[in-house]
């Protein structure tokens, strides 16, 4: 028997990849015949860790197919044969890219399409939070549906940050920052407005750390009009960086803000508790599920509620000393043993 | 002294409180709103493309000359006095309309090379663009789960 996994493109650095990679990892580990199989496998991802999806073939009766279910991929998996299980990391709404890429819109809706079509396929669907199970039951879904997290590899982030980064911004200014791609869906433009709000009525000494990929142009000269718009100063796209450069940033955070409209999972919310940052946060899609209570919810994007609460964390120990706890005890739910010890128990019913 | 990790946050309580003390100050958002904030969509962005520089650039090339003599209007004596000024000034004027013309005619020179080089500029953006849509497709394949 094998257990094989399956996604159309393995890159280096992203959650559905990292996910994938330590799901392959706690295989090995138990001794499993395991093979990772990608549609494009990336530059950057070590020779021998995937292969490529052509060389597949068919699997046996008694294999086990686990698919990550994210975006449009050409190939049909209902007919690759043994026991199916996807994985399903959420499809972005489209209409959130209409204005910026349609090639990205349509890639989108492609995805959903996809989701929708194989709503009779898998044996079992795992799912990174309750939010991402009710879509697949909205969607039609019917077959047994577990939320299993992101399986983050967190002993990565123990490796030494950038010393440049922590010597430059760890000073008295109050650091925000926001970790993920800069796509629409994410909402940096309530970031920077919240942050712009503080800056004009709070405390002039702050910055704002834009940390991820922000190749869709379109919609980041959007933001950078918007910031010389409203005159805010201190706003930094550190652009493509270094990992370690990411863990300075986080090491040199006062709050992370996180405004996006829609999150399957987002993983940056683990890192920040994981860096004990205070986290304030939109009560959007996935975001209450992942936080589980932790952290500081807001309910819309109203920058003066976001800017005050901020303000309260940064100047009150005791309330962000509180809410570092929680988000802690938090974390605990996203322990390497735990999800590991779900994983293969939900394996196991196939075994 | 209480141990943190036993401290428990109550945030709804905390928001409650801000929503009073904006209230109370009658605090009030006046920042711009980001869809006030204008950028030019794909459509705008190729109604400045170059072929509208070309455009133009033809239309002026209609008007280059700039010529010493001009049509005469009015009755027999203003025309007569208009051509006999016009005979007479032609050793200064004569001169000026030629540079005038020549002038127009390089500043147009300058803007068809101006023409062709955003041409092919457009060219290659396009052909970035057409890569650029081949890895963000490659890449968000993988990227999805946010």
């Amino acid at each position: 028997m094998r257990i094989v996994q399956v996604l159309p493109t393995l890159s280096r650095g992203d959650a559905v990849g990292n996910n994938c990679r330590a799901i392959d990892g706690i295989l090995r580990e138990e001794g499993c015949d395991t093979q990772i199989y990608a549609g494009i496998i990336d530059q950057g991802v070590p020779d021998g860790v995937a292969k490529l999806f052509s060389e597949m073939g068919r699997l046996e009766k008694d294999d086990i197919l686990l698919y990550h279910l994210a975006i449009a991929f050409d190939h049909d998996m209902r007919n690759v044969g043994g026991h199916t299980i996807f994985q399903y990391h959420n499809v972005t709404p489209p209409h959130f890219f209409d204005r910026y890429s349609p090639f990205i819109a349509n890639a989108c809706r492609s995805g959903l399409e996809e989701v929708r079509s194989y709503r009779d396929a898998p044996e079992m669907c795992w799912a990174d939070s309750d939010f991402n199970k009710n879509d697949l039951i909205e969607m039609g879904y019917t077959c047994p549906i577990h939320t299993i997290p992101i399986l983050v590899p967190f002993e990565d982030y123990e490796k030494p940050a950038d010393l440049e980064v922590i010597k430059r911004y760890d000073d008295d200014y109050v650091n925000f920052i926001f970790v993920g791609r800069v796509v629409p869906n994410k909402a940096h433009e309530d970031v920077i407005r919240t942050f712009a709000w503080y800056q004009k009525h709070i405390n002039r000494r702050c910055r704002l750390f834009l940390v991820g990929n922000a190749s869709l142009e379109s919609y980041v000269n959007h933001l950078k009009r918007y910031i010389k718009t409203l005159g805010v100063k201190n706003v930094i796209f550190p652009g493509h960086i270094s990992f370690n450069a990411i863990l300075a940033f986080y090491r040199v955070a006062d709050i992370f803000l996180c405004m996006s409209q829609h999150e399957g999972f987002c993983v940056p919310l683990l890192e920040a508790m994981y860096f004990h940052i205070p986290i304030i946060a939109r009560d959007t899609t996935a975001i209450p599920y992942t936080l589980g209570g932790a952290g500081a919810l807001v309910e819309d994007n109203d920058p003066i509620k976001a800017a005050l609460m901020a303000d309260r964390i940064v100047n009150d120990k005791a309330l962000r000393d509180a809410i570092v706890a929680g988000q802690d005890r938090r974390l605990a739910d996203f322990a390497h043993d735990k999800i590991k010890e779900q994983i293969l128990r939900e394996l196991r019913a196939f075994i | 002294m209480s141990n943190p990790m036993e401290v428990s946050v109550d945030v709804s309580k905390i928001m409650a409180d801000i929503k009073r003390e904006i209230k109370e100050k009658g605090l009030y958002d006046e920042l711009p709103a980001f869809e006030q904030v204008t950028i030019l969509n794909n459509q705008e962005i190729n109604a400045l493309d170059a072929t509208g520089l070309r455009n133009r650039i033809q239309g002026a090339k209609a008007n280059t000359a700039v010529p010493a003599d001009y049509p005469v209007e009015g009755n027999a004596l203003k025309r007569l006095f208009k051509k006999a000024s016009q005979k007479f000034t032609r050793c200064t004027i004569g001169p000026m309309s030629i540079r005038l013309t020549d002038n127009h005619a390089a500043i147009l020179d300058c803007l068809e090379y101006a023409c062709n080089v955003i041409e092919q500029q457009q060219a290659q953006i396009a052909e970035q663009n057409q890569k650029i849509a081949k890895i963000y497709a490659a890449l968000d394949r993988g990227e999805d789960a946010e």
